[in-house]
């Protein structure tokens, strides 16, 4: 009855607006390749800051929702994926085109992205609630050895180097020290500045990572516009009865895996969409036409990267720990407008939660539409030269960062992430584990002080919680799998 | 000699390196907090202090595989040279777009770095008026009128 209330919420018209819109900016963003939806959701953060909570996140969930699915559309037309998630779209999508439909690429696209976004919500509905009680039971060692499992997930998958990632996980903790201190208000490394007193505002520094930061890194490695021509014929779009029935089973089993990698910290859509390709073509009755340009594997990808935002979404609005950058932004966005994530947020924000879920629903719904209609035109928005993307997000990146507080320190804050983000890019150190360090600094040095103040022996809340327990032997697997898979390559690459 | 330098010492050393300075001087600083709070509880440079030294390490870790290994992230070839220039000139450009910006009003300087970039990049000149004005004054009606933000 609460989410029927909360759907009706959204056809309110300011709300309904927002909404569209977020969809056709996430809509342009996901289909240019080298812009993502991460990075619009860091530079359109401080600009929904003057909405109502509803209006500002029925813009963000369209963003980040459309640009997932029409990452797949380049993936589809120029084989080069406009978002990560979509890197698994590429190995079926571009040969679909190039067998003559490639609007039959675009149609499934479309439909079964929104039917992975439904899906993926609806456990997200099911799942959030009972988990958002457990986690109420949660005291200050929980939350502590949460945010440093959250901390630990994205390291270990962040890349090649896991002490790169280990190095900015800490520094971001580190920069999280700035500011006031959580326990007794003292003035820490603020050097006298006002501006600093409230700590390094997270916002300049996403912006400056995942928007200037990209920026310079693009210009680096040079202009390559790829010149899309416009397709003579699209063919059908709709996919026929038969071929639905067939993408099925794969569905299904794409769904559970996604929701699944989405709930693991640290992992996300382009990890779902390959696990589920390759699940799907072991169940299909014509596996020998995956990778060859098979409406399965064309479906089940495009399934498998929405879905996979349902179950990241439930870690990040339920524990409050993200399961990628985006829902670390996410996390950062519902801060400024004062909501903390985590199972506070269901008790005192529950018709928030609501609207949430709805905006979800109904975002898909916008999408299904947006897609269908204008499959003809998306060549069109692929031409964009990248030189106009770099002026207008160069701008939109400093007045954003100006824009949250009117503050100039927090341009030049964002100034010198962008620098910071360019050089962390192509050093191949993860950007992930900066942004979340920072989001959970405050909170688990105030967890991590307050639980060695509950006892006299410093560790005993440590060791007489089970939950804690449980999360601090993940934490140490998070850390020592990744260790030992690396040193068995080595070996094997040694031995042959 | 400076140009041997970089190359010998790799940017796999120096970026931890400038890392290392700053957590040191984080660990220095947090000295001054060291003082026992009234409950005797763990005082303000202690989470600080620890986070410093895990940086610090895991800088060193780096710097001695930059030193043993020296990967390259810097390839210079003809075209990353012809690049890393026009990098410059636009970082450049918004910097003094960025100091000039609390001086010069924003429609003016903005359309000015606008131009600028611009021309740098190689646009025609009547996309260039075209651009930088109808962006920079579509920005600054969006923000001031629609926001109410000051800019």
């Amino acid at each position: 009855m609460e989410l029927l209330n909360a759907i009706i919420g959204v056809f309110d018209p300011m709300v309904f607006l927002f909404l569209l819109l977020g969809v056709v900016v996430g809509y342009v963003v996901g289909i240019l390749p080298g812009l993502s939806a991460t990075m619009a959701v860091a530079i359109l953060t401080p600009l929904t800051f003057w909405l109502a909570p509803q209006q500002g996140f029925a813009m963000l969930i369209g963003v980040f929702n459309s640009a997932l699915f029409a990452g797949g559309i380049s993936a589809l037309l120029i084989n080069t994926p406009g978002t990560p998630a979509s890197i698994a779209t590429t190995f079926d999508g571009y040969a679909l085109t190039q067998k003559g439909y490639p609007g039959l690429g675009l149609g499934i696209n479309t439909i079964f992205s929104c039917i992975g976004g439904w899906l993926g919500t609806a456990v997200l509905i099911i799942a959030a609630f009972p988990l958002a009680r457990f986690a109420l039971k949660f005291g200050p060692p929980e939350y502590f050895t949460l945010a440093m499992f959250g901390l630990a997930m994205m390291i270990s998958v962040s890349g090649k180097n896991i002490v790169k990632g280990l190095l900015t996980g800490f520094l971001g903790l580190l920069l999280a020290t700035v500011g006031l201190d959580p326990m007794y208000s003292t003035q820490r490394f603020t050097f006298g500045n006002l501006g600093l007193m409230e700590g390094i505002s997270f916002i300049p520094v996403m912006i400056g990572l995942f928007g200037m930061g990209e920026v310079w890194a693009q210009m680096f490695d040079g202009v390559h516009n790829q010149k899309v021509e416009k397709l003579s014929s699209m063919g059908r779009i709709l996919p026929t009865w038969e071929e639905l029935k067939r993408c099925a089973p794969g569905s299904l089993i794409a769904t559970a895996i996604s929701v699944i990698v989405g709930i693991i910290p640290g992992t996300g859509g382009d990890i779902a969409g390959i696990i589920s390709w390759d699940q799907a073509r072991k169940v299909s009755k014509k596996p020998e036409e995956f990778g060859r340009g098979s409406v399965e594997g064309v479906a089940v990808t495009c399934l498998a990267n929405n879905a996979a935002m349902g179950g990241a979404l439930i870690t990040m609005l339920t524990l409050g720990v993200p399961g990628e950058s985006i829902t670390a932004i996410l996390i950062g966005s519902l801060m400024m407008y004062g909501m903390d994530p985590g199972p506070r947020l269901f008790t005192e924000h529950s018709q928030f939660v609501m609207t949430f879920m709805a905006l979800m629903i109904i975002a898909y719904v916008l999408i299904l539409v947006v897609g269908l209609v204008s499959a003809k035109y998306s060549t069109i928005v692929m031409n964009v030269r990248k030189e106009i993307i770099w002026m207008t997000v160069i701008v939109l990146c400093t007045v954003g960062a100006y824009s949250m507080n009117s503050s100039y320190v927090d341009v030049i804050i964002m100034v010198l992430s962008g620098f910071a983000g360019f050089f962390f890019r192509k050093m191949n150190y993860p950007l992930g584990p900066i942004i979340l360090g920072l989001l959970l600094g405050r909170m688990a040095e105030a967890n991590f002080r307050r639980s060695i103040t509950m006892y006299d022996n410093p560790l005993q809340s440590y060791y007489t919680s089970p939950i804690a327990m449980v999360l601090l032997l993940f934490i140490l697997l998070a850390v020592i799998v990744p260790l030992v898979k690396k040193t068995k390559q080595k070996e094997t690459a040694q031995e042959v | 000699m400076k140009k041997n330098l970089f190359k010998n010492v790799g940017s796999d050393v120096l970026f931890p390196l400038f890392i290392l300075i700053v957590s040191v001087g984080f660990f220095v600083m947090s000295a001054e907090f060291n003082k026992p709070t009234a409950d005797g509880h763990m005082h303000e440079g202690f989470f600080p202090q620890v986070l410093a030294v895990l940086v610090s390490i895991f800088a060193v870790f780096i710097i001695i595989y930059g030193i043993r290994k020296k990967p390259v992230y810097f390839k210079m070839d003809d075209e990353q040279k012809k690049n890393l220039k026009l990098v410059l000139k636009i970082a450049g450009m918004f910097i003094v777009y960025v100091i000039a910006w609390p001086f010069v009003h924003f429609i003016i300087i903005t359309i000015l770095f606008l131009a600028g970039m611009c021309l740098v990049l190689r646009m025609s000149i009547r996309f260039t008026a075209i651009f930088s004005t109808v962006f920079a004054a579509g920005i600054y009606f969006l923000f001031t009128k629609v926001f109410s933000i000051l800019l």
